[in-house]
Parts: structure tokens; C-alpha cells; sequence
């Protein structure tokens, strides 16, 4: 069992990670959630629509997607034609990335956006130039090509957890959102 | 000045493109767009995974049998075979058996027996767009395609002319331009005790690529064609040249090679660099 100063000692180390992770996030906004409706459905109005699983149906899009539903309430955007413009978020690297995805009425895909893209370095935080390009960033920054956040190359990072989201959110208008009323 | 920034999930990865200049953030938009559709038609030719593609058509064809191939398909496949003679073997596409066999790429239906013939085996004929295959052999383009696809994208954006900033990035591989004073960070590889940190673009382009990986970082993988398995190195290249498709399939030549000499002669003849982490 755990004794006290251990349990302190766990405490301090989980916060200063968690602070750690706080400094050394990169998030670059790419669009807000208007803009990304007005670039995927031009000229389309939309109405919010509440929508909130059941907990029988976030298991059936569960099973039918293969991928964990994690929130019952949907933010979800509909169009008097049936087209529905969602937000989601997905974790990505390390952190969530928001994205927006059109729906066309025939279940189709229309375009997905990615809103906001995070990634975090944890074993970063020495790297004082990487720090400082960090400092007063939020994620509702304006982007500035290229001088705000650098491009970054690495292994080449993989969207599987998007097309998971993607999948999980089609298998949501299958069986939820394609016979709203 | 007006200036916009997308991202799209495609070619399995996060594709951002970033643009600024005198016009309107719709009309850059618009551009954007249009890069993208370059980028997404690359991805529908090319794609191993898709059995409808260009490219599984040329897998599933018989020996001999006459293909007609897109433009943009045949430049890759014609630049790959140049690279596999010019690297002596060490780049070469036709690798999707080992691929396959890793689970790394889906197996071909109808298909039991992984063949092992190499892009030389590709009879390929500029005047008809046609590529013929003298042997059994299954071509996988990830090594490349997506770093043309950044070049299809930003051909496009700059061809335009009314531009002053352009730059596309397929998770990691990019090109940009102006890119003299540009700095680009590189993200850690453990394996290869590579803490990351900023460097300078040195040409347009740049691309990374690493082998070997810990609990932070998938494991990845780049096959040796001439010894037929997957090297067991870790390691960590990034290169930098003056196409996005030199740059991504000249990293997994560095990955493999065994003299700098051999790296050098071939990084001279296209004015390319590189930068080792390992």
C-alpha cells in the first residue's frame, strides 16, 4: 500500500507533468467552427440541434463503428435539406484535435476540417526555443503563416484516430441522425 | 495581405496547407481547395489500400499486359525506377510483399503468392503512358507518393503567381517557398536519442523519416529491397532538396545506405541534403 509521502512524492509528479504538459502544447487553429461551415456547405443555414444518446444507442454506434462513444451529447448542426454539420474531437499525438465534418443527406461525407491541432511534448519542456514560441499562445490565436508556429517534420504522424472519429460519427447519423425529425 | 490555413485529413495523415497574399481570404480559400483536390486525386491513383486505384490496377495486372497509366502515376513510377538505378537498388517501391507480410499493408484479394520482382521489372513507355510488367510484382508508393503529392499541391499554388507565401505539409513532408529564412522544428525521436529542436530549410523541401521506435513513438519501418527485410536500426534522417518527392524518397535511401560516398554522390546529383539523428 502506499504510504503518505509516497503518495505526496506521485501527487507532485502528476501535477508537475500535467504543468509540463501545459508549457510545451503546440496548437495551431486553423478555423473556427463558423468558418468551417460557411467552406464545407456555402450558403447553407444551419439550426442547432440538441441532440443526446441514449445509452442504448451510443452502444450500438459502439458496436457498429468499433470505436469508444465517449460524449452523449452531440454538437451537431442541421440543414432543412438534411445535411448536418457536426464538431467532434478526436486525441491525436498526445492531445485532443477538434475537427468539423460535413454530413451531405445521403450519409455521405462531404469535407472534414480540422479546427484545432494539439500536440504536446512533454520531454520538451528544456527546450528553451521551443518553449519560447509557445509562451501566450491559445488556441483561439489567429494563425499566422509560418512565423507564429513552425512546420514541424517528423515521422510522419498518422490520422487514424480521425478516420476513427469519422467512423464512429457516420455510424451516429446511420442509426440517430439520419431519421431526426 | 491576406492569409489562411487548412488542414485535412488525407494520404493518412494531416495535410495542411498554408497561403498568404494580396487576395481575399475566400479567393485563398478557394485556392486551398483546389490544392486539395491535387492532393486527394493522388491519394485516389496511388493508393495500395484502395483495390479500385491506379495503382492496385498495375498490382492485380498479368505479366505483359498493357497499362495505361495517369500522368501523375507514371512520373512517380518513372522517377522511382531512375532512383532505383541510381541508388543501386537501395530505393525501390516494389517492397509491398514484405509490407503485407508485416501487416503493415492490407493483402491483395485472389492473391496468395507475395511476388518479388523490383521496379526494373517495369517496362514503362513515356510516349503512351503505358507500363508493362515483365515479372510478378506489387508496388507500394507510400515512400513517395506523398511526398509528390505536396509537389501536385504546391506546382498548383504557385503557378498561380499571386502568391507571396506558400506552404504544404503532409505530416512532415513538405515544401515551401520563400523558404531561406524559414526554421522548421523536428520532432523528437527517442529510439534515435534525438531530443528535437529547430533547423533551417536549406532547400524548398524536406522530409523526414525514422526507423525504430519506443512506447512515445510508433514503431516504424523501412524495408531493405536487397536484403529483403525490414531494417532493424533506429534512426532518425531528415533531408532537405528541391522536390518534395526527391526529399521523401531520398530519407529512406539514407535509412539504408552503408557509405556516406554512396549518400553523397546521389545527394550531389540533385543538389539535395541530409541531417542524421542516430
Amino acid at each position: 500500500m502506499m504510504n503518505r509521502r509516497n503518495l505526496l512524492k506521485t501527487s507532485l509528479f502528476t501535477a508537475g507533468a500535467w504543468v509540463t504538459c501545459q508549457n510545451t502544447s503546440y496548437a495551431k487553429t486553423y478555423l473556427t467552427s463558423e468558418q468551417a461551415r460557411k467552406l464545407i456547405f456555402p450558403g447553407k443555414s444551419f439550426k442547432k440541434v440538441q441532440v443526446t444518446l441514449t445509452k442504448a444507442q451510443m452502444k450500438a454506434i459502439k458496436s457498429a463503428s468499433r470505436v469508444r462513444v465517449h460524449h452523449s451529447n452531440l454538437n451537431a448542426y442541421k440543414a432543412a435539406d438534411g445535411s448536418w454539420f457536426i464538431i467532434d474531437q478526436v486525441y491525436g499525438k498526445h492531445e485532443f484535435i477538434d475537427f468539423a465534418i460535413g454530413i451531405e443527406p445521403s450519409g455521405k461525407v462531404k469535407a472534414i476540417e480540422v479546427l484545432t491541432y494539439r500536440e504536446s511534448y512533454g520531454h520538451q519542456v528544456r527546450h528553451p526555443k521551443w518553449r519560447a514560441q509557445l509562451v501566450g499562445k491559445t488556441v483561439t490565436d489567429p494563425v499566422k503563416v509560418d512565423k507564429d508556429v513552425k512546420n514541424i517534420s517528423g515521422a510522419t504522424l498518422s490520422a487514424v484516430h480521425l478516420a476513427d472519429g469519422t467512423r464512429r460519427l457516420l455510424n451516429t447519423w446511420q442509426l440517430v441522425l439520419s431519421s431526426h425529425k | 495581405m491576406g492569409q489562411v490555413s487548412r488542414c485535412q485529413p488525407l494520404l493518412g495523415t494531416y495535410v495542411d496547407v498554408s497561403l498568404a497574399g494580396n487576395l481575399s481570404e475566400p479567393e485563398l480559400h478557394q485556392l486551398c481547395h483546389r490544392a486539395y483536390a491535387r492532393v486527394r486525386e493522388v491519394e485516389r491513383l496511388m493508393s495500395f489500400h484502395d483495390p479500385d486505384s491506379e495503382l492496385s490496377i498495375v498490382n492485380k495486372s498479368a505479366v505483359g499486359e498493357e497499362i495505361i497509366v495517369s500522368p501523375q502515376t507514371y512520373k512517380v513510377l518513372e522517377f522511382s525506377q531512375k532512383l532505383h538505378a541510381q541508388s543501386d537498388g537501395l530505393f525501390d517501391p516494389c517492397i509491398a510483399s514484405q509490407l503485407v507480410g508485416k501487416r503493415l499493408l492490407p493483402s491483395p484479394k485472389r492473391f496468395t503468392l507475395r511476388p518479388r520482382g523490383s521496379i526494373a521489372d517495369l517496362e514503362l513507355d513515356a510516349g503512351r503512358l503505358t507500363v508493362k510488367k515483365h515479372q510478378k510484382l506489387w508496388i507500394d508508393l507510400g515512400g513517395i507518393a506523398k511526398g509528390f503529392a505536396v509537389d501536385q499541391a504546391f506546382d498548383f499554388l504557385t503557378s498561380q503567381n499571386c502568391l507571396d507565401h506558400v506552404s504544404v505539409n503532409a505530416g512532415g513532408d513538405m515544401r515551401m517557398t520563400p523558404y531561406s529564412d524559414q526554421q522548421i522544428y523536428l520532432r523528437p525521436h527517442l529510439a534515435a536519442r534525438f531530443n528535437g529542436g529547430d533547423v533551417g530549410m536549406l532547400r524548398e523541401a524536406c522530409a523526414t523519416s525514422t526507423v525504430g521506435g519506443t512506447h512515445q513513438q510508433a514503431t516504424s519501418f523501412v524495408v531493405d529491397p536487397l536484403k529483403n527485410q525490414c531494417i532493424s536500426k533506429s534512426a532518425m534522417v531528415s533531408v532537405f532538396a528541391h522536390s518534395a518527392m526527391q526529399a521523401d524518397a531520398f530519407t529512406k535511401i539514407c535509412l539504408l545506405v552503408a557509405g556516406e560516398q554512396q549518400i553523397n554522390t546521389l545527394m550531389n546529383l540533385y543538389d539535395a541534403t541530409y541531417l542524421t539523428h542516430d
